[in-house]
């Protein structure tokens, strides 16, 4: 017998016992942030709680909070992903930048590019698959156009998210999930909620662990410009 | 004779360390406040602890099934599974695979099963370096310590500890009240890890069978980067890990972040489910699941105890004990401290060697009322007091001195008998062992007993006395 059928062997010599719990259906409070300028709201703020940066534009405004953000933080050195139109555009918007800033497309295998990745890039710029409010959370679905370490090694990470894209909480957001891709998940389903953050050093919190140390999260809106 | 120190020393010394108590109080208080403040915000507290628990409750109930199930939807989706009965297989397991890559590094992700099984030690015996990156094991592992608590592993260090460990063992000088320096420090030099390591290892919160799925929580991103940047990923998970569906993530991750660190959700949500497809540009191109028994399918078995499979690994039960607030994790001595550690150790190393962890409880029940997914703590750690107690043999001294109490307690007359006797000889400190003396004053007998008092009042008042 292997080590499995010896320990399938074991677990299977009860019965199944099903312990009586009172069976609750759990029934979470409908959020109150169930319309469009609600969810925004609440996304808005879970988000800023964690210390990301948010920026609200119409979509027309996205080559001059991208310019402002450039300047702002000296983003010289750019990482997009390669492929989609967005790539495309973004591409686009950043060429009309200064001569300084320089973009790098993430359209070839880690290994060639591991040194860039690591050690010369300042800001990443990604899209993603939706918005939790609930939590402030973003989900992304890496892809072969929009790798994983897009969001995790360059020390900013810029989202783009569009006001559409936002759903009330994780329940919502995993169920749009299971009705997209069934049993047959993504590669990776990444839940961003934030910069990378510890409090190991005697329960200090302090930013920029591991992950991105900074979170910058652009909400823009398909309509006419909000407020 | 061995001559590691005993459990009551190791209490003791702790108990003794005015600066230990000191960490662990700010510790678990700032963690205790952020778990009431972050449940605050959930109307129906107990109805999700209610699902949190039906669930693990049915996944530990057909578990046989769903790792089944888990297996082969990982195989289906190119995640390679084995199974490993003791934690010497799985150590024989892992270093197998990072001996076939000629792997020379390997960085760890959290994991507290890796702990369990003692693999650093394993691979370091191997020449492979392995080096923790979440920041409180890499802190807890540059000073040849282990973790003192399952969530925060450096919760007994102050920050002066954290930035004399950097000066004396990294050469960096450090201003204990920059934490952010010391972070930067941490996150350079395990950064340059990351990217030479030839394997990243993990451990698994949740493994979802529907969808052959590993769940990672995290707030720093080691987890994410030791399961992505490595050409291979390994990950570990005890066999209780698994649920059914996707769904059930919802209410297991809200219950986890906010018993375990006050958080409505962590930094990150990392779902695995397959190596670096053909197209893809990053990732691992190998993934491995090495499922880990060590004992479990033993507790599986019992009955009484089974119910320790539902475990979620919060650390709440131990944020919430009287006694580790007060002696934190170290005194253990064992890799699970803490009321869950007392129920988990003597299942899977043995009552032997871990017997005597359930002396460290004063039965106040607390543990129990935190645990978010309703494990009745109490009843599991008095049931495995009372399997120890039974074990001893009846003519134990302990044993002797409970029959004769219950003797004497079953006959009143004699009962009362001895009262007067009590009463009438003085009782002296030296009728007692020093073990009671120590910190308690000898009892003195009341001058009427409570059915002399019952008795005179009844009197008083002209009612027949009743004092059966």
């Amino acid at each position: 017998m292997t080590a499995r059928e010896r320990i399938l062997k074991r677990l299977n010599t009860r019965q199944a016992q099903q312990r009586t719990t009172q069976l609750e259906t759990y029934q979470p409070r409908k959020p109150e942030h169930q319309n469009k300028a609600e969810l925004i709201k609440r996304f808005v703020s879970e988000l800023e709680l964690h210390q990301a940066s948010v920026i609200q534009i119409s979509q027309s405004q996205r080559k001059e909070t991208l310019a402002k953000l450039a300047k702002e933080k000296a983003l010289e050195r750019w990482l997009l992903g390669y492929g989609e139109d967005f790539h495309a555009s973004i591409a686009n918007i950043l060429s009309d930048f200064s001569n300084s800033v320089h973009v790098e497309h993430f359209d070839r295998e880690i290994e060639s590019l591991k040194d860039t990745l690591f050690k010369h890039i300042d800001v990443a710029i990604t899209q993603v698959a939706a918005g939790i409010a609930e939590t402030g959370t973003l989900v992304l679905t890496p892809s072969a156009s929009e790798p994983r370490t897009l969001s995790l090694i360059p020390p900013i990470h810029i989202a783009i998210i569009q006001t559409k894209q936002l759903v009330p909480t994780l329940n919502d957001a995993l169920k749009l999930v299971e009705k997209k891709y069934q049993s047959t998940l993504p590669t990776n389903v990444l839940f961003v909620s934030g910069p990378s953050k510890t409090a190991d050093i005697q329960q200090t919190l302090a930013y920029g662990a591991h992950g991105p140390k900074e979170l910058i999260v652009i909400i823009e809106d398909e309509g006419p410009s909000n407020s | 004779m061995s001559t590691e120190p005993t459990f009551s020393e190791r209490s003791d010394a702790a108990l003794k360390s005015a600066k230990l108590r000191h960490s662990f109080r700010g510790a678990m208080d700032f963690l205790r406040q952020k778990r009431r403040d972050a449940v605050a915000d959930i109307d129906d507290l107990e109805s999700l602890r209610a699902q949190g628990e039906r669930i693990r409750a049915d996944a530990v109930a057909r578990l046989p099934e769903l790792l089944e199930q888990l297996e082969s939807n990982c195989v289906r989706n190119g995640i390679n599974v084995h199974w490993a009965e003791s934690g010497t297989d799985a150590n024989t397991i892992i270093s197998g695979i990072a001996i076939k890559h000629g792997a020379k590094l390997v960085i760890k992700g959290k994991s507290m099963a890796s702990e369990e099984i003692h693999l650093n030690q394993h691979l370091e015996s191997l020449g492979i370096e392995t080096i923790e990156s979440d920041m409180g094991e890499y802190i807890v592992q540059l000073d040849h310590e282990t973790p003192s608590h399952i969530i925060m592993p450096a919760i007994h260090k102050s920050k002066e500890d954290i930035a004399e460990l950097f000066e004396n063992k990294l050469g960096i000088q450090c201003d204990a009240e920059d934490v952010n320096g010391m972070i930067a420090v941490g996150r350079q030099i395990l950064r340059e890890k990351f990217y030479q390591a030839d394997i990243g290892i993990s451990g698994v919160n949740f493994a979802i069978a529907e969808t052959g799925t590993l769940c990672l929580v995290e707030n720093e991103g080691n987890g994410r980067m030791s399961t992505t940047v490595p050409p291979v990923h390994i990950a570990i998970m005890g066999i209780e890990k698994v649920i059914p569906s996707l769904h059930d993530l919802a209410p297991l991750q809200k219950l986890l972040t906010r018993s375990a660190t006050g958080q409505k959700i962590t930094t990150y949500l990392n779902l695995i489910s397959r190596p670096r497809q053909p197209e893809e540009k990053d990732g691992p191109e190998e993934v491995h699941l090495v499922i880990l028994d060590n004992g479990r399918s033993h507790i599986h078995q019992d009955d009484a105890l089974q119910e320790t499979l539902s475990c979620i690994r919060c650390g709440a039960c131990m944020n919430h004990c009287p006694v580790y607030t007060k002696i934190g994790g170290h005194a253990y001595g064992s890799t699970y401290p803490g009321p869950i550690g007392q129920v988990v150790m003597p299942q899977i190393e043995g009552m032997e060697k871990h017997g005597d962890l359930l002396e460290a409880c004063s039965l106040n029940g607390a543990c129990g009322e935190a645990c978010p997914v309703n494990i009745e703590l109490p009843r599991l750690i008095r049931t495995l007091r009372d399997r120890k107690q039974n074990s001893k043999g009846r003519l134990s001294t302990e044993n002797g001195l409970w029959h004769a109490w219950s003797f004497t307690n079953q006959r009143p007359r004699l009962y009362r008998t001895l009262l007067r006797v009590l009463r009438l000889s003085r009782i002296n400190r030296w009728m007692f062992p020093k073990a009671w003396t120590r910190s308690r004053m000898p009892p003195k007998p009341a001058k009427r007993s409570l059915h002399e008092i019952w008795q005179a009042q009844d009197k008083e008042r002209g009612q027949k006395h009743d004092g059966t």
